[in-house]
């Protein structure tokens, strides 16, 4: 019986059969690692641990996502959750090398090992299902690029680590760190966001799929990070040219979403746009401030604070809120069928949740302003935005509690959906 | 003899988010006040039901016995 409503935990057709477990524990992993990266960055600021913490955090959210939401949109097939949890675990271990690796562990080598490896096998797993699915020609090309990114970029990765446990120059390894770092947030993550945030926001939203079919500035993203990602270590120009079409794409698809929502049916904004909103600001905040950083270097930092702690952080927690209460809401549901469960539409708390908000935008701001000319008082953004990163995994788990730890007659049951009948 | 209040029926099996939600607001949209709404899904609607909760509508959403939901919607 578990199994069989377990298997209704899909966001589509119901013959698309998918357990969500996997899902579960991979995005469960990937907050972990979201409140080590916030503690990471009070503790010892801006470091190259604290900053790969993000990504495990991002690249874990992926796995999860992608494996919920391939058969949904592609009409691919499913994965079994064990294989999931499998993956995200060796995920998890190899990116808790590499940022052991970057606080002295000697343990760079067996990082690139693992995190190759995994990335191997999961891109290589997600190419083939995807290859195998039967609609969503578009959705299924664009994550196609974003896994071959995020393959190069882990590739890339790992001949660092390489070099910074002691197999060749490390000033070769510097020298790659900005199309490591573009293709990784650019290529990978930026055009992960991009691809799901087509098909979130009309659902979220409740407005027409047929005023998104606009795919022009995805492509045009594409390609600028594919041109930056070439030109950064060696033309100029080249930088400029691939970064103008990153912010011309970005402000395009800002746009199209601010649209998107304006034609909703949804009476109240909920709260993942409202995160989208800010995320998408910070999206464009981010491609122009990296293509002025082709002129005045020092503020690439704020490139990756703008992109890493604004953009793709608070759009991924942002649609976490929906995602969370989705998967553990099924959950419950399976558990006990027959149980008045409290409504999502009311369980997320929403003060906690846009206090969060408030916490995340003023820290980023602060950390990508303060950063490269008054290093010292850009604490103050680092604190504001751990502050605020805490707040929001407390809020999701708070929501995801409410589910997980319902009972048959437990808090909330006037305010389950049936009592409205 | 009363007179028999309207039926829409709605069949959105197949359909992808957010399509059948919007057929559904659509179609309450121009529903009788003493119409009802009858619509086939393919899974529960949970995130559509704070939306008719906040518009005024009552609702019963059950399964049909074939792996589907069967929801029923009318006003308060």
């Amino acid at each position: 019986m578990a199994d069989s409503l377990y298997a209704n935990a899909v966001i589509g057709d119901a013959s698309l059969r998918n357990d969500p477990r996997g899902s579960e524990f991979a995005i469960a992993l990937a907050l972990a690692f979201y409140l080590a990266g916030c503690t990471l960055l009070v503790t010892t600021g801006p470091t190259l641990g604290a900053l790969h913490a993000f990504a495990a955090f991002i690249v874990l959210t992926a796995v999860g996502a992608l494996n919920q939401l391939l058969p949904v949109l592609t009409h691919a097939p499913n994965a079994r959750a064990g294989s999931i949890s499998a993956l995200a675990l060796a995920f998890a271990f190899g990116f808790s090398l590499l940022i052991a690796g970057f606080y002295g562990a000697p343990t760079f080598a067996p990082a690139a090992v693992v995190l190759a490896t995994s990335a191997i096998v999961w891109v290589v797993w997600s190419l083939f299902r995807l290859a195998r699915g039967e609609s969503e020609r578009r959705t299924r090309m664009l994550l196609a690029v974003a896994l071959a990114a995020f393959l190069t970029a882990v590739g890339i990765g790992a001949g660092m680590a390489g070099q910074l446990a002691g197999f060749a120059e490390v000033s070769l390894a510097l020298s790659i760190a900005p199309i490591h770092a573009m293709l990784a947030i650019g290529g990978f993550a930026g055009i992960l966001v991009i691809t799901i945030s087509y098909r979130f926001v009309p659902m979220f939203a409740i407005a027409h799929a047929e005023k998104y079919g606009h795919w022009a500035p995805a492509w045009t993203a594409v390609l600028g990070v594919i041109v930056a990602a070439a030109s950064l270590t060696g033309s100029t120009i080249g930088a400029r040219l691939g970064l103008a079409s990153v912010v011309v794409a970005l402000i395009t698809l800002g746009a199209q979403h601010l649209t998107t929502i304006a034609s909703r049916l949804r009476a109240r904004l909920d709260v993942s746009l409202q995160y989208g909103r800010v995320a998408w600001t910070f999206a464009a905040g981010a491609a122009l401030t990296a293509f002025a950083a082709t002129w005045i270097t020092e503020l690439f930092p704020s490139v990756i604070a703008l992109a890493l702690l604004g953009w793709l952080s608070i759009t991924i927690l942002g649609y976490a809120y929906k995602v969370v209460g989705f998967l553990t809401w099924q959950g419950a549901k399976a558990r006990m069928p027959a149980a008045r469960l409290p409504a999502l539409g009311s369980a997320v708390d929403l003060p906690m949740a846009y206090g969060a908000l408030a916490l995340l935008t003023a820290g980023a701001l602060a950390t990508a302003a303060f950063m490269p000319f008054a290093p010292q008082i850009a604490q103050i953004g680092y604190d504001l935005y751990a502050l605020g990163g805490m707040t929001a995994v407390v809020s999701i788990a708070r929501l995801a509690a409410l589910y997980l730890f319902a009972s048959e007659e437990g808090r909330g049951t006037e305010i389950d959906h049936r009592a409205t009948r | 003899m009363e007179p028999k209040s309207t039926i829409v029926r709605l069949d959105n099996r197949g359909l992808s988010p957010p399509e059948p939600m919007m057929r559904i607001l659509g179609a309450l949209e121009t529903l009788d006040t003493d119409g009802v709404l009858i619509a086939q899904m393919d899974r529960e609607p949970i995130f559509l039901f704070a939306e008719l909760h906040d518009r005024g509508y009552r609702y019963t959403c059950d399964p049909d016995g074939s792996g589907g939901y069967v929801l029923e919607v009318t006003r308060q």
